[in-house]
């Protein structure tokens, strides 16, 4: 390869290298799931995130999700309780640690008084029970992701007299 | 006139501690003195200290090493280093690192007393002093309040009062004045520190989801404890719960939180059984609850048990005297991870546009302002030119108009925010150093939408 061929590989390799930075910003995904496998009723939530234009993105385990979020920028992280090499409430204040203003949603199939006591403790926007479906997840990701109006105040009920 | 200076002392050479220790103690400074920099940091916890001074060669650890971890702890704390022959290096890396200044063995009496003089002059002039400091430790955490106002020291000594009763709290004050932290320490005061804190931000779920965030659910086919949510009232139970931004919650959920309060009792959606609970309630808002009351937007019973204990917040604006306090506290722990030479000092120009400006955002917007300058300024002073454009136009410019309503202020402020990142709500709110939901509220009130 000539000296100027070589030099011309190397400018479209730069260009290629800038091009797909600048895509990276553009596309930053605002919704991370770290979840232990993908399965149908995900796929089912996916698809409506997909159809309501938001952008996510699904990584398997929770130290990688960790590392993506120290090298991105995520709104909102929706986290599997049941996860092998870390501790629930310790992946939590990891994943706080990156962004502080991270709204963490915690799902999980099977619960118990101390690990929603271990989950809450670290102050989460939501925490889900797969058993209740996914309606309630889908409805929490939308009004972290600010896509609905949060905040009961625009949802005022009438006054109900105490018993 | 140095009775409130506590000074630590840290060095593994007995000797050299006690006749310091003696010196200083002569010259009117409080001394507590450790003979191994984690005996230090015990003393640090238990008691707080406005200097240290430490040897750099430790056994376990070295000086630098100890001021690490004491910046983390207590970043109001300036450090001296001493060093011996041979190892100056180290003492200038201290310094480097954010070390106010070092001492070289041999010295003498007299040198040791110079340098802590200056420090303490030094401190004064940034408007440090002893007493401006409210420290508790959270769990494993010490929480340092930093303000020297009048208005805040009244303040901490109502949160001392009424921490270790029962009382319902209730924190007003606007968007980062600090309402968490006080609800934090009333909570780590209390005789409920060893119990939960659980804390539910009342504005950012549909009502539904909150219903069932706060008293728990039962649902579904599936029965039984793994499928039952407990709900955060529940677990809160011997402890504190903190409803931070209680003017954002429906009417139906005011009236099931009242009964909670009242009953002591709370039932689960979907369930019949009803569960007891024993929580202390803190409750937080920026708005105004007298006038949401007025309107019909909020229960006049409930405010009334809420509001057993007024807690006013001021904002920022309104304890000027501790934004140089506040500024060298935000700079130090900014210093501790900055790559660059550490920040040592602020020029005129720019303290004066920190001090003259409004700060709509308190003080969370203030960290934002110094983490930002820390991350712009190459050099060791942060000047006009690293501060947000919204702060220029606060030094004397004739030509801007000085009678403003503090609304029309806020609106400017949050346009010229806007227009600065583009529209970037996050990035805004950032800088702003409020949440993106009392940003969207802003735009959608001032119509800047």
């Amino acid at each position: 390869m000539t000296p100027q061929r070589q030099c011309f590989e190397f400018l479209v390799q730069y260009l290629l290298g800038k091009w797909k930075t600048i895509r990276t910003v553009h596309l930053a995904m605002n919704c991370l799931f770290i979840l232990p496998q993908t399965q149908p009723v995900h796929q089912e939530l996916f698809q409506t995130l997909q159809r309501d234009h938001i952008p996510f993105e699904v990584i398997h385990d929770a130290i990688g999700g960790i590392e993506m979020m120290r090298n991105r920028h995520f709104d909102v992280i929706v986290l599997d309780a049941q996860n092998d090499k870390l501790q629930i409430d310790q992946t939590i204040r990891l994943l706080k640690g990156c962004n502080p203003l991270v709204k963490v949603i915690v799902t999980t199939a099977v619960n118990s008084k101390s690990l929603e006591a271990r989950v809450r403790k670290e102050n989460i926007y939501y925490f889900h029970l797969d058993s209740f479906g996914t309606r309630d997840l889908q409805l929490a990701i939308l009004t972290a992701c600010r896509r609905l109006d949060g905040g009961c105040s625009h949802d005022r009920a009438k006054d109900e007299p105490i018993h | 006139m140095n009775d409130k200076i506590k000074i630590l002392l840290i060095d593994d050479d007995y000797a050299l501690r006690t006749a310091c220790a003696a010196f200083l103690s002569d010259a009117g400074y409080l001394v507590h003195s450790g003979k191994n920099p984690q005996e230090g940091l015990k003393l640090m916890r238990d008691t707080g200290f406005d200097i240290a001074i430490t040897d750099y060669r430790m056994p376990g650890m070295n000086g630098i090493e100890f001021m690490r971890e004491l910046q983390k702890s207590s970043p109001q704390t300036d450090v001296i280093m001493i060093t011996g022959y041979g190892t100056i290096e180290h003492a200038v890396e201290a310094m480097r690192l954010g070390a106010y200044d070092y001492l070289q063995k041999p010295f003498e009496p007299g040198q040791l007393l110079e340098t802590v003089n200056k420090l303490v002059t030094h401190r004064r002039q940034l408007g440090k002093s002893g007493d401006s400091e409210f420290r508790f430790q959270f769990e494993d955490e010490t929480v340092s309040i930093i303000a020297k106002s009048r208005v805040m020291q009244d303040v901490f000594r109502l949160v001392e009062k009424v921490a270790p009763t029962d009382s319902t709290v209730l924190i007003l004050g606007e968007s980062g004045t600090g309402k968490e932290s006080i609800a934090r320490a009333l909570h780590a005061l209390s005789l409920r520190k060893n119990q939960p804190f659980l804390v539910m931000d009342c504005g950012s779920l549909v009502e539904s989801l909150f219903e069932s965030e706060l008293f728990g659910h039962v649902k579904g086919s599936f029965t039984g404890a793994v499928a039952t949510k407990h709900g955060a009232f529940e677990l809160a139970d011997g402890g504190t719960f903190f409803f931070d931004e209680i003017g954002n919650i429906s009417l139906n959920i005011q009236a099931k939180i009242l009964r909670a309060i009242q009953e002591k009792e709370i039932r689960r959606i979907g369930s019949t059984e009803t569960i007891h609970v024993d929580v202390r309630v803190i409750a937080a808002t920026n708005l105004d609850l007298v006038k949401a009351v007025e309107q019909g937007d909020f229960r006049e019973d409930l405010y009334y048990r809420l509001s057993v204990i007024p807690v006013h917040l001021p904002s920022l604006r309104e304890r000027r005297e501790d934004i140089p306090l506040l500024l060298h506290y935000f700079v130090q722990k900014n210093n501790l991870r900055r790559q660059k030479k550490p920040i040592q000092s602020i020029d005129d120009d720019a303290l004066s546009a920190l001090l003259k400006y409004d700060w709509p955002g308190n003080i969370r917007e203030l960290q934002n302002v110094v983490e930002r300058a820390a991350i712009i300024e190459d050099t060791s002073t942060i000047r006009l030119s690293s501060l947000p454009p919204s702060l220029h136009q606060t030094t004397d410019d004739p030509r801007q108009p000085t009678l403003l309503s503090m609304v029309e202020l806020e609106k400017q402020h949050i346009a010229r925010t806007l227009q600065h990142t583009h529209r970037n709500i996050s990035q805004a709110a950032k800088l702003l150093g409020i949440d993106r939901k009392t940003l969207y509220d802003k735009i959608r009130r001032y119509h800047l939408d």
